[in-house]
């Protein structure tokens, strides 16, 4: 992905047939987005707590990109734009769902999510929810936008430890891949 | 008296009744606006200006979320801060689920093991 890039591609595939393409994170296509793989996956006959999860997980994940990513743009509305990839596989045979996605981000954010990761990579479902509870006691009324947990909200939905790597690519930019199966 | 705020549904937030005459305060729907602060902050506004001049009033609590993302959910927390800060015998939590949601269930048990003192009532439809 180059510094200027501003396509982004946003995926969708059942058996690697794919049935959704949008070229832009912003609030108005994760809406999009999400319904569409929400109604596709049911139409699967996927069992709904799966489809809801996944709902929810592509819903913070984009959303995480269109706030954080790399060179995002925001107009005096606030409307966000930005740049990523985000794609969805289904694995009929294993009934496995991949959530990957990429954007980029700095390394002060990296070193953000690096902590975040070692402090919840050993926990449990449980344990990852005391942990949100946590998040939520300690940010009481700071009245502003971010959570401080969305990448827990995310982690607590995949079946087993997700795939992330960080790749440098120039000054202080890195490029984040995350991938996560539900 | 405090003017009642009725917000439609939308995409991606949820309907919002605060009614000040009947008590009623009601969130139905997903939410994840994208400035979740922005969205929330005249109806926590209203919320603690509600509990401040209403005094023991019957106040009832629908609360009928079927999905929200992580910035919302502390927004809610800080919600359920204030019901909690100004508990009375005659506030009273619905708090709605579609029946057989685990993950709305333990969604329900957390805020009720967190908020102790309130009266939170689970609702299956």
């Amino acid at each position: 992905m180059k510094e200027d890039s501003k396509e982004v591609e946003l995926s969708v595939s059942v058996d690697e047939y794919v049935i959704a393409t949008i070229k832009k994170i912003t609030q108005e296509s994760i809406i999009a987005t999400a319904k569409n793989i929400k109604k596709t996956l049911l139409e699967h006959n996927i069992e709904n707590e799966k489809v809801l999860s996944v709902y929810e997980a592509t819903i913070e994940i984009l959303q995480n990109i269109l706030k954080y990513a790399y060179g995002r743009k925001i107009d005096e509305n606030k409307t966000r734009e930005a740049d990523g990839e985000f794609s969805l596989t289904y694995n009929r045979m294993k009934n496995e769902i991949t959530l990957s996605a990429t954007n980029l981000i700095t390394t002060s954010q990296q070193k953000l999510i690096e902590q975040r990761i070692n402090e919840i990579k050993d926990l449990n479902e449980k344990e990852l929810r005391k942990y949100i509870r946590e998040k939520l006691r300690s940010r009481r009324h700071i009245h502003a936008d971010g959570s401080g947990f969305g990448f827990a909200t995310i982690i607590a939905k995949a079946k087993n430890t997700p795939d992330i790597t960080f790749e440098p690519l120039f000054g202080n930019v890195v490029k984040y891949s995350l991938k996560l199966v539900i | 008296m405090m003017e009642n705020i009725l917000l439609e549904k939308t995409d991606d937030t949820p309907k919002v009744v605060l009614d000040y005459d009947k008590g009623v305060i009601e969130f139905e729907g997903e939410c994840y606006p994208e400035n979740t602060y922005e969205f929330f902050e005249p109806i926590i506004k209203w919320i603690e200006e509600y509990f401040q001049t209403s005094g023991d009033k019957e106040t009832t609590v629908n609360y009928k979320l079927t999905y929200f993302n992580s910035s919302t959910a502390q927004a809610i927390f800080d919600i359920f801060d204030i019901f909690d800060e100004h508990n009375h015998p005659n506030l009273h939590i619905n708090w709605y689920i579609t029946k057989g949601d685990r993950n709305a269930i333990k969604d329900f048990e957390e805020f009720k093991e967190e908020f102790e003192d309130l009266d939170i009532q689970l609702v299956e439809i």
